[in-house]
């Protein structure tokens, strides 16, 4: 018999568990990179005691609940407002320009999270007086974050770190003039959500919205391989007018060649060719 | 190219003093990549790339995403993100909440290094504050890599080598010039 080493255990053992998971789920894992699904079923198998990803796939097969606490531990809902005040400062600088040119105009934010960088964007449109064109689409694959994002109430103690990105990314006025405090938190003005529809929404699988003036996903390519990110960019091109723009995470790239031109190479902020 | 070793150097307070003279042993043919990861504010991190650039004579960079790990290459790791490194010896990055109230972690660089380079893998605690690293450094001995901790009177601050010594069974406790000797000697030449 052929030894395997324990490497390849583990690879099989991972190849099983995403079969099982894409089988009684219909969720496909298998094309985001490795090492941070890795991570976080090894850090569920410490917490449940559990010492091999087998045991994993087990309880996720025959529990029916499992398989929800073991994507809420993949998901990330942590995220910041005006995270990178650069980008947003370039969108100001860049696109709100063309924008303006525009009677009526589609956005659509792709992995919104808990919603900070939707609200983020919607406070900049505000002040730019073009918040009452937009019809912004805000999607996300988790229904929890959803939830929260609709409310825009964030804790107090977070307030002093986004004015000061507030103030880089260009904010015109004072960052308190957008909320109220109420209870130790920060009430977002119920008029920046007027024109944003949330949306659950799973983007490996349907990267479509039609007709967008401008698409912001941030930091949610990091976590697909090439082949996936190519998928949602082609979705993303399809999606998009004619001289679309496209808004990504600092870290992020568009590999496929043909689709999109920069138009600020260290924001990552593409438009469509 | 691409090795089958890898040497990542993890630190944070009191650390950087640690990784010039480091930098400056090493020659410029130095075969095996360096990883080097300090806990810093995001803006002193541009400052700190340049400056081990110009005091190494080895081509110095930051790590993009899907970045393929190169011979004779230092990367130093940005601030903001998590760094991974994945089985295909490609970098890869993730805003999961900090670890040990670090992001990035040593923890997280070593765990996902120690999976993908296995016995490959040397990893380097320095001078620190906090207690990330030491987890990263168990799984670094697990997959049958190599730790050294640098001895804690040794380093400006000793949280950190002194929480990897904790956990390790067989801790290898070296004086700086000690490390850059086993540095040199481990990763000089082209892997046999």
């Amino acid at each position: 018999m052929a030894t395997m080493t324990d490497t390849n255990i583990e690879d099989l053992e991972l190849q099983l568990f995403y079969i099982a998971l894409k089988e009684v789920y219909d969720i496909d894992l298998s094309e985001y990179r490795q090492a941070y699904i890795l991570r976080r079923i090894k850090r569920r198998m410490e917490l449940d005691k559990l010492n091999t990803i087998t045991l994993i796939t087990e309880r996720m097969i025959h529990q029916p609940n499992y398989a929800e606490k073991l994507l809420s531990d993949i998901s990330i809902n942590v995220t910041n407002m005006f995270r990178d005040p650069d980008f947003f400062n370039s969108l100001i600088k860049n696109v709100f320009p063309i924008l303006q040119t525009y009677p009526r105009f589609n956005i659509w934010h792709a992995g919104c999270a808990t919603g900070e960088e939707v609200i983020s964007l919607a406070i900049l449109l505000k002040e730019a007086n073009l918040y009452n064109r937009a019809k912004i689409i805000a999607t996300d694959i988790s229904q929890e974050a959803l939830k929260f994002a609709e409310k825009a109430i964030y804790p107090i103690e977070k307030m002093k770190q986004w004015t000061e990105s507030y103030q880089k990314a260009g904010g015109q006025e004072s960052f308190s003039n957008h909320y109220d405090v109420k209870y130790n938190h920060a009430i977002f003005d119920p008029s920046l959500l007027e024109n944003i529809t949330f949306i659950e929404h799973n983007l490996t699988k349907d990267p479509y919205f039609n007709n967008q003036h401008l698409i912001i996903c941030r930091n949610v390519y990091i976590y697909f391989n090439k082949n996936l990110q190519d998928y949602v960019t082609k979705g993303f091109h399809t999606s998009l007018i004619r001289d679309g723009y496209l808004g990504l995470g600092s870290k992020e790239t568009i590999y496929a060649n043909n689709l999109f031109e920069y138009v600020d190479r260290s924001n990552k902020i593409y438009k469509k060719l | 190219m691409t090795t089958n070793k890898l040497i990542c150097i993890c630190g944070s307070a009191g650390a950087i003093d640690s990784i010039i003279k480091i930098l400056k042993k090493l020659p410029a043919d130095f075969y095996v990549p360096i990883v080097i990861l300090i806990h810093l504010s995001e803006s002193r991190y541009s400052h700190l790339q340049q400056m081990l650039a110009q005091v190494s004579s080895i081509h110095t960079v930051s790590p993009e995403d899907y970045d393929m790990i190169q011979a004779n290459t230092i990367y130093v790791v940005p601030s903001m993100y998590h760094i991974q490194i994945e089985k295909d010896f490609t970098f890869s990055f993730s805003l999961d909440e900090p670890v040990n109230y670090s992001r990035p972690s040593a923890d997280v660089l070593l765990e996902t290094a120690s999976n993908a380079y296995q016995d490959g893998l040397l990893s380097i605690i320095l001078s620190g504050a906090s207690q990330d690293g030491s987890t990263g450094s168990s799984k670094v001995v697990n997959s049958g890599g190599t730790v050294l901790i640098i001895d804690p009177d040794e380093a400006e601050v000793n949280v950190m080598p002194k929480a990897a010594i904790d956990i390790l069974s067989k801790p290898h406790v070296l004086r700086l010039n000690e490390i850059i000797k086993y540095i040199i000697h481990f990763g000089g030449n082209a892997d046999e």
